[in-house]
């Protein structure tokens, strides 16, 4: 099938792309209806990807897409998606509750001061900028949803599809002021870009359950330490999810410490298609050689959008290279065009998932 | 033609005035000016400038403006040995965001402001490329620039550079804090309103 043919209506579609830095999904909730998970660019095109693809299917950007869920606000997520949200003007745009403080607002103001000092966004100033359109357009500048453990974001009663979130946990959204309070600037200190937060609680986990078929979107969520936070909260919550999930959008970037062997055997049907992007910046990229095998003892379906996770850099002037090969040591970036993984199965179950793989995803086990 | 007054080498400690020196940095020397051309007969001097006395400089160059037109130069300069000035030829030019700091290196992400579509870079960076000055900057979020490039002096010889330096950000200050902590508490208190509808 080539790239540009659309779903059927009756067919469930899991669309992840990523070129080694960023993360976007896209997902067909059947009857022509879709939903944007995150967002990262095209640099060939300078584009969000999932416009892109969206256009090339010949979806209608601005009717079509119904919800536009940010699962955190790391950069590698939301690169974009203040693009997305002024052209899908009928999305409503869902975040994880744990923003939903005080303090995160003052970050948002923070960040807002702090950007006009750095030439390149953070996915904080993203963020003010989606507020304002929400603002501009419906005269709320918060979300429609703010997702957290068991909120329905989706339901269709004619498909009999449902999207649902499965984190954060409310322990999570208790312990969010103090770890948003942690990242708030202090007298004195100099302005500067915010540094992302860790560990990444507060991501958001989706389930998307049709009648017979469902699928797994593990966000960027870590394990943690407590049971009733992070990945450890999910697999024991009460809107722990009734039908085991075929398809897994694998958690932040298959590292070891976004996994846990319940996530396996109590969310996925086995062997499930669990589908992953690669993480090329940071000291260590993501997944490591360990994380891989790590997964494939659990699925035999392991793809990734672009591997290996990094490419090393080519320089034009040979001054330039010759000045980075001293200076700059393990000199790394990641592709510009990101990988595409498509899975895609019909509502009722009954046939077998297809997987199609495009513009280098590759299988890893 | 430059449209100036003085024409000189930038680095001749002979000229020894203030003057002199301010309104060389601002011309550039070429080696195809006609500097006799820009003189009037009336006040030209063909001297060299290496016998002139700094005294000599700074009366001339300061003259009674009764008499002379401010714009017109004084001095005639022999143009006999034509100097390059020293030049910078960028070649590259990346601003920089600390991710992660260990004990003697960071991690960077690198955004080219040279070429737009050029590859963000991401490396690891000794802080031995780091000035002293700089050093106590290294932390995570803080902006740096990257410059690569050539050097060329007026002599001819070239030097490759690279220069790594941290943005002197302004502090946060209690007023500015507690202005955008108001307008976060207003914002969120329409958000909560928003949910109650």
């Amino acid at each position: 099938m080539k790239q540009s043919d659309p779903p059927k209506l009756d067919e469930l579609e899991l669309s992840l792309f990523g070129p080694g830095f960023g993360e976007c999904v896209v997902v067909h909730l059947g009857a022509g209806k879709w939903m944007i998970v995150d967002s990262c660019l095209d640099r060939t095109i300078k584009r969000p990807v999932a416009l892109r693809y969206l256009e090339q299917l010949g979806a209608n950007v601005a009717t079509d897409v119904s919800r536009i869920v940010v699962t955190h606000w790391h950069d590698d997520h939301i690169q974009g998606v203040a693009a997305i949200v002024r052209e899908a003007r009928e999305a409503k745009f869902v975040c994880s509750g744990a923003l939903q403080k005080e303090e995160f607002f003052v970050l948002l103001n923070a960040v807002r001061e702090g950007g006009k000092l750095v030439g390149h966004s953070s996915g904080t100033s993203e963020f003010s900028e989606i507020l304002d359109i929400l603002n501009d357009r419906f005269g709320r500048k918060s979300p429609h949803h703010w997702a957290s453990e068991g909120t329905v974001l989706f339901e269709e009663a004619d498909t009999g599809v449902e999207v649902r979130s499965l984190s954060p946990s409310a322990e999570t959204i208790a312990h969010a002021t103090t770890t948003l309070a942690n990242l708030l600037p202090k007298h004195g200190s100099l302005i500067r870009r915010v540094p992302e937060s860790s560990p990444n609680d507060l991501s958001v986990v989706l389930r998307i359950r049709a009648p017979k078929v469902s699928l797994l979107l593990g966000g960027d969520l870590e394990t943690g330490v407590s049971p009733h936070r992070g990945w450890r909260a999910v697999v024991t919550s009460s809107a722990h999810p009734d039908l085991k999930s075929i398809g897994f959008k694998v958690s932040h970037h298959g590292s070891h410490n976004g996994d846990l062997p319940d996530i396996w055997t109590q969310l996925l049907h086995s062997p499930p298609f669990a589908l992953l992007t690669p993480y090329g910046r940071g000291r260590k990229p993501l997944p490591a050689p360990g994380d891989v095998s790590r997964m494939a003892a659990n699925t035999r379906n392991l793809f990734s959008t672009a591997w290996p996770p990094t490419l090393k850099p080519k320089f034009r002037d040979k001054g330039v290279k010759r000045t980075v090969d001293e200076v700059l040591s393990n000199a790394r970036t990641t592709r510009a065009k990101p990988g595409h993984l498509r899975l895609r199965v019909p509502l009722s179950g009954g046939s077998n998932p297809s997987l199609e793989l495009f513009d280098g995803a590759t299988r890893l086990a | 033609m430059a449209d100036s007054m003085v024409l000189a080498p930038e680095t001749s400690s002979t000229w020894g005035g203030v003057v002199a020196r301010n309104l060389a940095r601002e011309t550039k020397w070429d080696e195809s000016d006609d500097v006799g051309a820009l003189f009037s007969p009336r006040q030209s001097k063909d001297v060299e400038t290496s016998e002139l006395p700094n005294a000599a400089i700074e009366q001339s160059t300061i003259p009674s403006a009764a008499h002379i037109p401010p714009r017109v130069p004084l001095l005639r300069v022999r143009n006999s040995t034509p100097i390059i000035p020293r030049s910078i030829e960028i070649l590259q030019q990346w601003e920089g965001v600390v991710s992660e700091v260990s004990d003697d290196e960071f991690t960077a992400d690198l955004n080219s402001l040279t070429e737009e579509d050029a590859q963000p870079l991401t490396g690891e960076i000794s802080f031995d490329e780091v000035s002293d000055a700089d050093r106590p900057l290294i932390q995570g979020g803080a902006v740096f620039y990257w410059v690569i490039g050539y050097d060329k002096s007026p002599a001819g010889q070239v030097r490759r550079i690279s220069e790594i330096r941290f943005r002197r950000s302004p502090e946060w200050t209690g007023r500015k804090l507690d202005a955008i902590r108001e307008e976060a508490r207003e914002w969120f208190q329409q958000v909560i309103q928003n949910e109650a509808k």
